[in-house]
């Protein structure tokens, strides 16, 4: 990315040169937070700790170390549970619906601000109409829809669904690029650019930022959906690795170790994924000049 | 990004993505027309249970598939498949949609088959309208007393009593002994103890069960307002915590595992746990709800197995091949050793001994009730009784207001 | 590396914007743009073309059927149905597990967006500041929101017990406390929820702040150090109003989201203990799905939406005028 070697004028302070009455405050900052990240953290790893355990050690002894490690619930669910198969039907679902859903929710978000009419206001309300319709009540027409079409229990068709998520991108968005001096897209129109042009090359590098924000959150949103990809899925080889998840409740009892252990699993990708974006999402404008 | 490479990445998914797609199409057509019968089976039980059983029919018949599915929320998932025109060939029909799965004719009239030979009556009765059976359950369960064998005896009893009275007097005994003598899951399954208090009190009055349903005015409230006076005096007397408000079937599990407590009511699906455990553990039937009524269990038949009423030649038969094989021999070890009692005729439940009491007294002879089978609007009763027990064990609500917001929740619902 | 250069102008162009050459280089611009309105809102029309097909498949229709469902007795088995006026409509307004529903639903949409403002709002600032293990706090707090709340609210279940072995009454009766009846008493329950709620998602909303705090140009607080403003007086004077966006952004999400919640209290409680964490979208479900009332469930969601509708546009106005006045 060639932008990334730009200095901007906008992004966080200089964080350089800390005075020692800033260094003194930075470590206070540490403690304080890294306490409370790890008090917040206990349910993640009462999840993470327990898939590590029998289940007398489980019950027993529930937020401390295993008595004795054993790998005995990962075996398991490797065994009876197709975990790879189903992280790649995961893994192409996210991949195509968040894709699709970013740009256009980008797209969108761009040709609203491009022109301020009533048209683009209208289309502004109306859009927000998505928010507010609750999904369990229109699951049964989008079923329907879908089983018109040949859709239903196909990976294509769940990403389909997975589409309307591209108004929340565009929500994101569009909030965000307003923030942004309108001065530069007129800048470029003088020098005779065409909307496309400045969209790729002027507002995708500037909004990174929210842009990697939005498909983190689109990421993790479709990568962990059970009520879409519940009703839309029944053949199990299709079945994303949420259904697995749900797999071990049973009717009356759940089967708690393979519970956690196929969470551990089904988050692990998502995980690294997130650790690998974080970077990007402060250090969009000032890569270059400031290292997350 | 220069627009020419961004226009070729996008071209490349878009690409990539269309490859997945035809593949994944191919997929599909393949198992159509390989010679195979595809059959779906939409099934209540989850992978796990389920999947020895299809195995096993695959192995046995090779030209035929099947293409498993289940579901943790079933009954709602199966209702937007059919009104979406996305019918399994095989599901399961129970007591919370089989109300609407006979009347909106989904479900193929089973009467005459030969599989349904050996069903038994009970089970038979259970998914049937106007004479005819609409689904095939070959086993059921009953609930009742687990417990603690050693927790029991530091207060000197060997055996659950066979009445309430008696039963609340133990419960009495162990809380004086510090031990926590009584819980119930009245966050996730309520009215164990008193849907089998109310079938023992129908026995007794000789009331035909069979007719609850059909009367136009529905008052499971006030029909089993004495069930409920009896049940509450744990709570009334305070020999029961009010906390089992919150707690789950799963939370009882994990107390009665660790110890914690002497008693709790569950079925045989928790069994295979208590196993594992360290507790020396024993089953016993429902305390009677008076001396002189019989102790009844809550309990059911088994979910049963439908066949979609539009099926028709090679899937047709593959389904009712699969029916067939469900009740074979193989098939009902198979569940006994998941811990079903088994019901069908001719075929001896060897079950674990533990269970023989509940199993010979309860399960075998039909004395067990559960209050959805036999009111109309069963989902209704169901998450209405609920919550009104929730809040009548909190104490917020009186009895006489139980059985009247029940009742009126009833009336609206019809 | 060309458009680097580009940007680079455009940047300058931007700093030397309050000149009188721009202010003439305006007066053009008006001009052209009147010239190419009719040319522009074709192009703005082509950019919102994917979206308004995706709006118009994934929920007009849907919810246009939605209210013709209303109007029927359909059972959600079988699509042969028949008109019943605004039968539906009555019967939504005379049972009163909806309006203990309703109430639930409301508290827990307001609580939550209050709580998960003030939180996440300081937390992102605190993580865009520099200290030791960052990286490692920003990761954790995103991560909560992760895992779906359907999820989390099973393993919320264990920590919250009224057991004395729950995970909270164990950690409580360290210090002599407790046990206190988390899940059972309607009060903590219900706080219990939105604990959660807030837990899993200030995270995810101080991530959000921060990716607006990064379009906070830095000159602002040097101009304000320069001033001698305290930090504090920087975050009153500086971050909050130039983070209206967001906040108006952040608020309308958890408003809208708080409003439609269900998996969490569901799986959680499942509405429990009596109806204190009843949820109208639970309401919804049940009406449409197990009780058979299709019709019922359709004209309780027509009605829903029209009453969200209302309180998040009101929101967006109140929250718009605020932004006005800071810009």
């Amino acid at each position: 990315m060639s932008s990334a070697k730009v200095k901007r004028n906008i992004g966080i302070r200089n964080e350089t040169a800390l005075s020692r009455h800033e260094r003194r405050h930075s470590v206070v900052r540490s403690i304080v937070v890294l306490a409370i990240t790890l008090i917040c953290a206990v349910p993640l790893w009462y999840i993470v700790i327990n898939t590590f355990k029998t289940v007398g050690d489980m019950q027993t002894n529930p937020l401390g170390l295993p008595r004795q490690w054993t790998f005995a619930n990962y075996q398991n669910a490797f065994e009876n549970v197709p975990i790879v198969r189903s992280l790649v039907n995961t893994a192409i679902v996210t991949v195509f619906g968040v894709f699709f859903q970013v740009l256009v929710g980008a797209l969108a978000a761009y040709g609203m601000i491009l022109r301020k009419s009533f048209f683009t206001t209208f289309i502004g309300m109306i859009l927000m109409v998505a928010f507010i319709i609750p999904g369990q009540s229109t699951l049964i027409p989008l079923y329907r829809m879908e089983s018109q079409v040949g859709l239903v229990n196909t990976l294509e068709g769940l990403i389909v669904m997975y589409l309307g998520g591209a108004v929340f991108c565009y929500f994101l968005i569009v909030g965000y690029m307003r923030s942004l001096p309108f001065e530069l897209i007129e800048a470029a129109r003088i020098d005779g650019a065409g909307a496309l042009r400045i969209f790729w090359k002027i507002i995708l590098p500037l909004i990174r930022p929210i842009l990697t924000t939005v498909i983190v959150f689109q990421t993790m949103g479709t990568w962990n959906d059970f009520m879409t990809a519940n009703v839309f899925i029944s053949s199990s080889d299709l079945k994303t690795i949420v259904l697995q998840v749900y797999n071990a409740v049973g009717q009356f009892t759940t089967d708690w170790p393979s519970f956690m252990t196929i969470t551990v699993l089904a988050l692990l990708p998502v995980f690294v994924f997130f650790i690998f974006c974080q970077k990007w999402i402060v250090s969009g404008l000032v890569a270059g000049s400031v290292k997350g | 990004m220069r627009i020419g490479t961004a226009v070729k990445a996008i071209v490349g998914i878009v690409a990539s993505g269309a490859m997945v797609f035809s593949m994944s199409a191919c997929g599909n057509s393949a198992s159509a027309s390989g010679g195979k019968v595809t059959l779906s089976y939409f099934a209540w039980d989850n992978e796990q249970t389920s999947k020895p059983y299809v195995e096993e029919f695959e192995k046995e018949n090779p030209n035929i598939h099947i293409d498993f599915g289940s579901s943790t929320t079933y009954v709602q998932t199966l209702q937007t498949r059919l009104v979406g025109n996305q019918a399994p060939d095989v599901f399961i029909i129970t007591s919370e949609n089989k109300e609407d799965l006979i009347s909106n004719n989904y479900v193929k009239d089973l009467t005459d088959e030969s599989f349904m030979k050996n069903i038994s009556d009970a089970n038979k009765e259970f998914v049937s309208k106007d004479g005819k059976a609409y689904g095939m359950s070959t086993s059921s369960w009953a609930s009742g007393i687990v417990y603690n064998k050693a927790l029991l005896k530091k207060v000197g009893v060997s055996e659950v009593p066979s009445t309430w009275e008696g039963f609340i007097k133990l419960c009495k005994k162990l809380k004086a002994a510090g031990i926590t003598p009584y819980l119930e899951a009245n966050a996730d399954s309520t009215r164990r103890i008193q849907d089998a208090f109310y079938g023992g009190l129908l026995a007794k009055k000789g009331t035909d069960v069979t007719k609850l349903a059909d009367s136009k005015v529905q008052t499971p409230g006030a029909d089993s307002k004495e069930a409920y006076s009896e049940w509450m005096k744990i709570y009334d007397e305070g020999v029961v915590s009010r906390d089992t408000v919150g707690m789950s079937g799963d939370d009882l599990k994990t107390q009665f595992t660790s110890g914690q407590v002497a008693m709790i009511t569950t079925g045989a699906w928790d069994f295979s746990t208590f196993q594992d455990s360290d507790v020396d553990w024993g089953f016993a039937q429902m305390p009677a709800m008076k001396t002189g009524m019989e102790q009844y269990a809550q309990g059911s038949p088994s979910p049963a197995l439908a066949i979609y009423s539009k099926l028709t030649g090679d899937k047709l038969k593959a389904a009712e091949k699969f029916l067939t094989f469900m009740q074979s021999k193989w098939a009902l070890k198979k569940a006994t050793d998941d811990g079903n009692a088994v019901t069908v005729k001719g075929y001896n439940s060897d079950v674990i001994d533990q269970y023989k009491d509940v199993y010979e007294k309860n399960v075998k002879t039909g004395k067990y009730f559960l209050l959805t089978n036999f009111y109309s609007k069963p989902s209704v009763l169901d998450t209405t009784t609920q919550s009104e027990i929730q809040q009548l064990v909190q104490g917020s609500i009186s009895l006489d207001q139980f059985v009247q917001n029940v009742d009126k929740k009833m009336a609206s619902a019809q | 590396m060309e458009q680097s250069a580009e940007i680079k102008m455009v940047a300058r162009t931007k700093r030397e914007s309050p000149s009188d050459i721009n202010r003439f280089e305006e007066k053009r611009f008006k001009h052209r743009k009147r010239l190419r309105g009719l040319h522009e809102d074709l192009t703005s029309f082509w950019f919102l073309l994917p979206i308004l097909a995706i709006f118009v498949v994934l929920f007009a229709v849907p919810l246009v059927q939605t209210l013709m469902f209303s109007f029927t007795d359909f059972n959600g088995y079988s699509m042969n149905m028949h008109s019943v006026g605004m039968a539906n409509y009555q019967q939504v307004f005379s049972d009163p597990s909806i309006l203990q529903g309703l109430l639930f639903t409301v508290i827990y949409a307001v609580l939550q967006t209050i709580f998960v403002t003030i939180i996440a709002i300081p937390l992102a600032v605190t993580l865009n500041k520099k200290f030791f293990g960052r990286n490692f706090a920003r990761s954790m707090f995103f991560f909560f929101s992760v895992p779906s709340l359907a999820v989390l609210g099973m393993v919320w279940k264990y920590i919250f017990s009224p057991l004395k072995s729950g995970v909270v009454n164990s950690v409580l009766s360290v210090f002599g406390i407790g046990p206190l009846p988390w899940l059972s008493n309607s009060r903590l329950a219900q706080f219990c929820v939105i604990f959660i709620a807030v837990w899993a998602q200030i995270g995810w909303h101080a991530t959000l702040y921060l990716a607006f705090l990064q379009s906070i140009p830095s000159d602002l607080y040097e101009q304000a150090t320069v001033d001698g403003a305290s930090s504090k007086q920087q975050f009153v004077h500086i971050t909050l109003p130039q983070l209206v966006p967001g906040i108006v952004t952040s608020t309308f999400l958890l408003m809208s989201g708080g409003l439609k919640v269900y998996d969490l209290p569901y799986t959680l409680t499942k509405g429990g203990p009596g109806y204190s964490t009843y949820t109208v979208t639970q309401s919804i479900i049940q009406q449409g799905i197990g009780q058979s009332q299709y019709g019922v469930g359709s004209a309780l969601a027509v009605l829903f939406t029209i009453a969200t509708a209302i309180v998040v546009f009101a929101q967006m106005g109140v929250a718009n005028t605020i932004s006005r006045r800071f810009q």
